[in-house]
């Protein structure tokens, strides 16, 4: 009995379903403002963080470089644009824009890796208005993965004070979201060696000298705890096995690691680490220090895991417990704390021709602001004051934060490498003021204004609009 | 400028190096160790039911299964293994012949699960089971996340409110959002608002049209945006608090009146996109049914979206508000309230030389047991009775898991999308009352067998044996 044809081939998200991969309303939308002759109209969308996650004093921007490789490449099949028609939601008019389509627009975006503030623009399209709709889902399934990821990683590299935290992508909402887990985890400055793939996929360098880990199944599958250590050192004598000493009674795993590190160490090789993955992490891991040390084991690491969360390592830290790697997975890959953006996307202007209408939503706690907006940070003494959200081109200061991505369709931007974005997250970071890189949520957040001319443009559109 | 454009989504071949690079040393090195025949038997099951859930629904068998199916390795994997000394070369020969030959039994897909029930048990060569640990643990975990948190709205709006969950925004990435849909279309929501996902899934479309914010926003007034929208899908659902609802409403009844007049269907639905708190959402329905049922439009219904999830969903119904459909996104695709289900796959057993070892982890709040396992399922009148989890040799009960794979090869049907939903339904007639509130008042009764109980005991003592 073969797999039936209807079960997919896969059940991944590929380049295949990318174009189709957006609301009804949009393709039929389309098609009437098509009808109505209004499809030269240039219409310039936002999108914004509407709020901060509740658990978070900044957020970090993520997702650029997807956006300008798939939108760079935006095509509709015949045989998509065939499934559209099946439909009904499109006619010819529409089938036929879809048949030669190609990016015209413009984008302005702030650089992957910027730390940015609730109601900022963080990417900015002008395009005609059919065209500005076709990205919708694709840009609030794209940006908030990599974001909220970089934005809860972020946090336990704080609270490690320069102690190295480690991670993969297991147990996340599946496995497009692991591998974008790692890429971000990476560029917070996570130690992210574990999972192959998304090494290779992002070409991200597989770090030398780390150690392997028997894992509670290597283990079960021996006798006893001792015949499974022995197994494994003996494939990985020098300084490359970190051994979990609670499969069945961390005492007496944590015994039968000092012998093997003893002798190992006779020989003169050496154990790397022990794992300590349950039970109460400062008592175990201050124990096993002390017993280390006591057999002369003083270079082997501690490796704490268990459902570990920038909050725990906090408390590690405070404790003083003697943790060399922080392992968190489960708690940051599906951000547990906080595993939703409130992303949107909206229209602040419409031009024809010279004519321009500049449109807003009025609704409170939901408002979108009008108009070809930037954000200007200012910095002071090395440190970020305050942001603005200004009109494109106004009379303002402070260093703008959306640069040109690309201008009537041609890409006019070089994606940087993924180490620089790095460097970039780091060196923003450390101009964070201080009181936003504590976890608590600080009563105080981060100021962002509006300036003088948008505020007035507000008000302009607030009175026309009753 | 040269792109990479095809790294930014999960491919299949990133699927079978997707996990650790100490799983695949460690299998090498059981081959090394002359244990490439050694049989295993490893348990996939949840540790520990989400503090707000009070049962799981089982979703991605379909997925585990064809992905067991059709493990293997290219070439350049394994030579990428050997050349970065992450394997050893007695195994390459094995990789590159890899094809699971092993047995597989699980629960249906669209079961109701507990905690510690294996969904799933995999027996074959030990060192092969190994290499799909991460695969097992992650399709398990994104598709059950999404369809038991769906299914709490779904029994939260009681038959009394449509809701229409299918809003694949907001997700953790674009494959979440996919399998979000999927577990949405499995629980009886509308298919029709991405075709994309209709296409991959080979499913029946619903076509449906809505003058959204922005649609309206590129018209001059209103009113024109829904004249425009009238003539060309007359049938489509409007909002109303694009500027204001009370002018809103309004526009809206003038345009539905010339539509009857031109003897053309009126709009299917009035959308309310925006509230302060579900007081406001409420008290706006109820202004704007009040007035459409006064214009003769009795036939168009109420839809609302905004956050909403199964609490509010709770509270609507126990208002007896006068909405008919709700839309459901961002709190369902990325559930706050729940995000994480601790899946694991623990080997319960192996068979060396033709002796059986039973295995146990015995860390301190976080055992597994050990042995060949089955759950059994008790029912008393048609509605769910408690749950043993049992040897296979036991029968207190009906048994949940069932042969899928044998020797390699499938052995059953695989379900469509639309047998899943049917037999979720059956399965969910059979649920207690208690269990299908949206607060956990009750916890179901799910125990150990005696049988089980012994040989974790006998495990303890062998264990214990060994280090005197």
């Amino acid at each position: 009995m073969d797999i039936p044809s209807y079960i997919p081939a896969d059940h991944f998200f590929t380049d295949e379903d990318l174009p189709l991969f957006e609301v009804t309303a949009t393709f039929a939308y389309c098609q009437v403002l098509l009808k109505e002759n209004k499809g030269h109209e240039i219409a310039t969308f936002d999108l914004t963080v509407r709020d901060l996650p509740k658990n978070r004093n900044f957020m970090i921007f993520g997702g650029l470089e997807e956006i300008v490789c798939k939108i760079k490449n935006w095509r509709f099949s015949s045989e998509q644009i065939d499934v559209l028609k099946k439909t009904g939601l499109i006619g010819s008019e529409m089938a036929e824009y879809l048949s030669d389509y190609k990016f015209s627009g413009s984008i302005e975006a702030m650089p992957e890796g910027t730390v940015f503030f609730p109601g900022e623009p963080i990417l900015r399209l002008t395009a005609p208005i059919v065209e500005a709709n076709l990205f919708y889902v694709f840009f609030v399934n794209c940006v908030p993965s990599y974001t909220i990821f970089m934005s809860k990683a972020i946090r336990s590299v704080i609270a490690a004070e320069g102690k190295t935290v480690v991670s993969n992508g297991g147990r996340a909402l599946g496995f497009e979201a692991g591998a974008k887990y790692v890429r971000s985890a990476y560029l917070t400055g996570i130690s992210t060696r574990l999972q192959l793939s998304p090494l290779l996929k992002y070409k991200i360098d597989m770090p030398k000298g780390l150690f392997k880990t028997t894992f509670h199944a290597f283990i079960k599958a021996f006798p006893t705890e001792m015949e499974a250590f022995k197994a494994f050192v003996k494939e990985y004598p020098d300084h490359e096995a970190g051994l979990m000493i609670d499969t069945y009674d961390i005492v007496q795993g944590l015994k039968n690691a000092i012998e093997i590190g003893i002798e190992l160490k006779k020989n003169g090789k050496g154990l790397a680490a022990i794992f300590i993955d349950s039970g109460d992490l400062v008592r175990n891991s201050k124990h096993a220090r002390k017993c280390l040390d006591k057999a002369g084991l003083t270079d082997v690491k501690i490796v704490i895991a268990s459902n570990i969360d920038e909050w725990k390592i906090a408390k590690l830290i405070r404790a003083k417990a003697p943790v060399d790697f922080f392992m968190a997975i489960t708690e940051l890959t599906t951000v547990a704390d906080d595993p939703k953006l409130e992303i949107v996307y909206k229209m602040a202007e419409l031009r024809d021709g010279e004519k321009v209408r500049y449109t807003m939503k009025h609704t409170p706690g939901k408002r979108s602001l009008p108009g070809r907006k930037q954000v200007y940070r200012f910095i002071e003494k090395n440190v970020y004051t305050k942001d603005v959200i200004g009109l494109d081109g106004g009379k303002n200061t402070g260093q703008p934060l959306l640069v040109p991505i690309f201008e009537k369709g041609k890409l006019v931007y070089t994606l940087p490498k993924l180490d620089y974005i790095k460097e970039y997250i780091e060196d923003q970071v450390a101009k964070l003021p201080e009181q936003y890189k504590k976890l608590t949520v600080q009563r105080h957040p981060y100021k962002v204004d509006l300036s003088a001319e948008l505020s007035e443009l507000v008000y302009y559109c607030n009175k026309s609009s009753h | 400028m040269k792109l990479d454009t095809s790294k930014h989504f999960f491919l299949p071949e990133d699927q079978h190096l997707f996990d650790y690079d100490y799983i695949f040393s460690a299998s090498a090195m059981w081959v090394d160790l002359g244990m490439e025949d050694v049989e295993a038997t490893f348990d996939l099951f949840v540790r520990d039911l989400p503090k707000r859930r009070n049962f799981l629904l089982l979703n991605g068998l379909e997925e585990m299964i064809s992905g067991i199916l059709d493990w293997s390795f290219t070439d350049e994997e394994v030579d990428f293994l050997l050349s970065r000394k992450i394997i050893t070369p007695k195994i390459v020969p094995l990789l590159r012949k890899f094809k699971f030959v092993g047995d597989v039994m699980a629960m249906p897909e669209g079961s109701i699960f507990f905690a510690q029930e294996p969904v799933l048990r995999i027996t074959g060569k030990l060192w092969e089971i190994n290499l799909m640990t991460f695969f097992l643990m992650n399709a398990l975990s994104s598709n059950t996340i999404f369809s038991s948190k769906i299914v709490r709205s779904f029994l939260a709006a009681r038959n009394k409110i449509y809701v229409a969950t299918c809003s694949p925004v907001r997700g953790h990435a674009h494959e979440a959002a996919l399998k979000f849909g999927r577990s949405a279309y499995i629980l009886g929501s509308a298919s029709g608002m991405v075709p994309g996902f209709a296409r991959k899934y080979n499913i029946p479309y619903e076509s449906k049209a809505r003058a959204f914010h922005a649609f309206i926003k590129s018209f001059s007034t209103e009113i024109e945006a829904l004249r425009a929208c009238a003539s060309i899908f007359p049938n489509s659902s409007v909002m109303v608090d694009t500027y204001d609802t009370n002018q809103g409403i309004e526009n809206i009844i003038t345009v539905c009146k010339e539509q009857k007049t031109k003897k053309l269907p009126v709009f299917s639905a009035v959308f309310i996109d925006s509230g302060k708190n579900l007081k406001a959402f409420i008290n706006q329905a109820k202004m704007i049914r009040r007035k459409l049922d006064q214009n003769g439009l009795k036939e168009v219904q109420i839809t609302v979206a905004g956050n909403f999830e199964e609490y509010k969903i709770d509270q609507l119904v126990k208002k007896k508000a006068p909405i008919d459909k709700v839309i459901m996104g961002t709190e369902l695709v990325a559930p706050s309230d729940d995000p994480k289900v601790e899946v694991v796959l623990k080997m319960a057993q192996f068979v060396k030389n033709g002796e059986v070892h039973s295995t146990a982890k015995l860390a301190t709040g976080k055992v597994s047991y050990p042995g060949l396992k089955q759950v059994f399922r008790k029912y008393k009148n048609g509605i769910m009775d408690g749950d043993t989890i049992g040897l296979e040799v036991e029968r207190p009960g009906t048994p949940l898991l069932i042969d899928y794979i044998k020797s390699g090869k499938l052995v059953r049907e695989m379900p469509t999308l639309d047998q899943i939903k049917e037999f979720t339904f059956a399965q969910l007639e059979t649920l207690p009352e208690m269990l299908k509130r949206v607060d956990k008042e009750f916890n179901y009764d799910v125990k150990f067998s005696d049988g089980l109980d012994q040989l974790l005991a006998e495990a303890r003592r062998v264990h214990q044996s060994k280090h005197l």
